[in-house]
């Protein structure tokens, strides 16, 4: 089921009515029912594989809570018989087979995932050849297998970790993986912070409902009349760059930044919104991350989930191990050394989350080294900001950090979009090496006036479009758009949400590109 | 005590308000490096040792969650 049809729409209204008709400790099952049609509606080949990944979630920890109840049991029988000694050993030798079952249960997911995902990306090949006839092509990457996978690792971790309690009813845990806003496309949700809200009764609240309803058109605009508008430009930007000039291509790739953001964003906005109308809370996925200074302060504006995830089952673990805390401890560049072992694993991984391609490899790998190359220099660097006397708050500095940050960002991201390394090389070496300046419109955006969906009045929407999210970031900044927005009279509210929803339904129906996908989605 | 891991926190950040600010995690004005520092300075203050598994911004977000979390670990040992 796309997420940008009118079907989507009227299930979304469907789900609201009956959610809210539904006496309190029903809700829950509202919301399964609602997600286990969403999915298969959209991909009923992927639902078996959701089921069995929540069977082996569900049976890991009913594993490890009778481990952790059987120990406190023991322990507490034998409190005053048993040594202290004694008492360690069978502490021990209950960790031992808690981290089997946990290192048991990660593993047979992880194999699913490197299965359905990875394999197919390796051996098919991308047009049709002979490789695209093979058993690996009839493989289908069950949707969302890349976000609920990572949610169900979490969930396991946190309940190995005894941080908190398990969920005892399957198919609540279903629900929680299963969760219809969050599966396509994240956030990667917290079990202890999502799950208590998916299951407590939820009463009819204006407010909620108001103001999540607001959130829901935003997200609608930036997809369909910014994003979707702005996706057959960069797609004739891509398939033949060689012949635009070198600032038409560095536009263009600005373009896809401001494309691919609207996308994602709009669709959490979208998810995030629907969820505030029924009294959820998801977890953010962006914070303004073009107004960071620095490539790791993006990246905490940036799919803040799943940077969060990262950081505490990877970044964490690993600085924190054993020898990498013994290491720490000799120096400072020894303890630098571990961090940049903990970054290095951090963007490997994020690289091969995104898929089994050099191109991701190599985007993860910028990244990587952007990152520990800035926690290296940083002395040198604020040396060099005193010796200017260049104050670390000022304006322009500010602004260079922030541009800085953006086209480093921009430079990685092509090869993300790249179909191959080489083609990303090629990309960024002309807009050094061709150093005409086109004179009209035409020679400045070849790309969107050769698009098929192009005319000058959705060209104007999508700039109009980009220009609001501007100036609603710099708003955000100071102030929370929408409570802004609602010290505004009620009737002139209502004239702007109905605009925007004209606007919406109008242009998004109009538009020539295929807009059933969101490009996260593809994760 | 408390006033020893403030003093341990304003050698690592300087510019922090760590006895009012709440949301030191939430509002991204610790990095993760920083938190690791924290982390290390706690150890080797307090002589009790942080596993990964409470690297959560509950623990991290103000002054107050960080030495809740340092008198539970001294309890647990």
């Amino acid at each position: 089921m796309s997420i940008t049809s009118f079907s989507f729409v009227l299930f979304l209204l469907a789900v609201f009515v009956i959610y809210y008709l539904m006496p309190g400790k029903w809700q829950w099952v509202v919301l399964l029912a609602a997600s286990l049609l969403f999915y298969i509606l959209s991909q009923p080949a992927g639902a078996l594989y959701l089921l069995l990944l929540t069977a082996v979630t569900y049976v890991a920890t009913r594993m490890l809570e009778k481990n952790t109840r059987n120990r406190k049991c023991f322990l507490r029988e034998r409190k005053e018989t048993l040594s202290k000694e004694e008492k360690l050993a069978f502490k021990n030798k209950c960790k031992h087979k808690r981290k089997i079952i946990l290192i048991c249960s990660i593993a047979l997911i992880v194999a699913g995932l490197i299965s359905l995902k990875y394999l197919r990306q390796i051996f098919v090949a991308p047009q049709g050849t002979l490789q695209s006839q093979s058993l690996f092509s009839k493989i289908i990457v069950p949707l969302g297998i890349s976000y609920y996978t990572l949610m169900a690792i979490g969930y396991m971790a946190e309940v190995y970790w005894e941080n908190y309690g398990i969920e005892r009813n399957f198919f609540k845990l279903l629900l929680f993986l299963s969760f219809f806003p969050h599966i396509t496309q994240g956030p990667i949700s917290d079990f202890e912070t999502l799950a208590p809200q998916l299951c407590s009764p939820q009463k009819l609240d204006y407010r909620n409902v108001s103001r999540g309803f607001q959130r829901l058109v935003w997200g609608f605009f930036k997809k369909m009349l910014i994003a979707d508008l702005l996706a057959p430009y960069i797609e004739n930007l891509f398939s033949d760059f060689s012949q635009y000039a070198g600032i038409a291509v560095l536009l263009g790739a600005v373009l896809y930044m401001i494309q691919l953001y609207a996308d994602f964003s709009g669709y959490m906005d979208i998810m995030c919104g629907y969820c505030e109308m029924l009294g959820i809370q998801l977890a953010e996925n962006f914070k303004s991350p073009f107004f960071s200074r620095s490539v790791s302060e993006f990246w905490r504006r940036w799919h803040i989930t799943l940077g969060e995830w990262l950081r505490k089952y990877i970044y964490y673990p690993i600085a924190l191990s054993n020898w990498g805390v013994k290491l720490s401890q000799k120096n400072s560049v020894c303890k630098k050394i571990v961090l940049s072992i903990a970054i290095s694993a951090v963007w490997i991984f994020t690289g091969l989350w995104h898929g089994a391609k050099w191109t991701f490899l190599l985007w993860g790998a910028i990244n990587g080294v952007i990152i520990i190359a800035s926690n290296w220099l940083e002395p040198f660097y604020e040396k060099v900001r005193k010796k200017l006397r260049v104050r670390d708050n000022s304006a322009p500095y500010r602004a260079f950090q922030m541009l800085r940050t953006f086209l480093l960002i921009l430079f990685s991201e092509i090869f993300a979009i790249s179909n191959s390394v080489r083609s990303g090389c090629l990309f960024i070496g002309r807009i050094f090496t061709e150093h005409t300046i086109p004179h009209s419109f035409r020679g400045l955006l070849p790309f969107v006036n050769g698009a098929s969906n192009f005319t000058m009045v959705t060209f104007a929407i999508a700039i109009a479009g980009i220009v609001l999210m501007i100036i609603a970031a710099y708003v955000e900044k100071k102030k929370p758009v929408r409570d802004c927005f609602n010290k505004v009279p009620v009737g002139f509210r209502l004239v702007i949400l109905t605009i925007a929803i004209l606007l919406i339904a109008s242009f998004g129906v109009q538009s020539s590109w295929n807009a059933e996908g969101f490009m996260y989605a593809n994760f | 005590m408390m006033e020893q891991l403030l003093k341990g926190l304003k050698t690592i950040r300087q510019d922090v308000d760590f006895e009012n600010e709440k949301e030191l995690v939430e509002n991204g004005i610790l990095t993760s490096v920083e938190i690791l520092m924290i982390v290390a300075m706690i150890e080797d203050t307090f002589e009790v040792k942080i596993p990964a598994s409470k690297l959560r911004p509950a623990n991290f977000n103000s002054a107050e969650s960080m030495w809740n979390l340092i008198q539970t670990l001294q309890d647990e040992e």
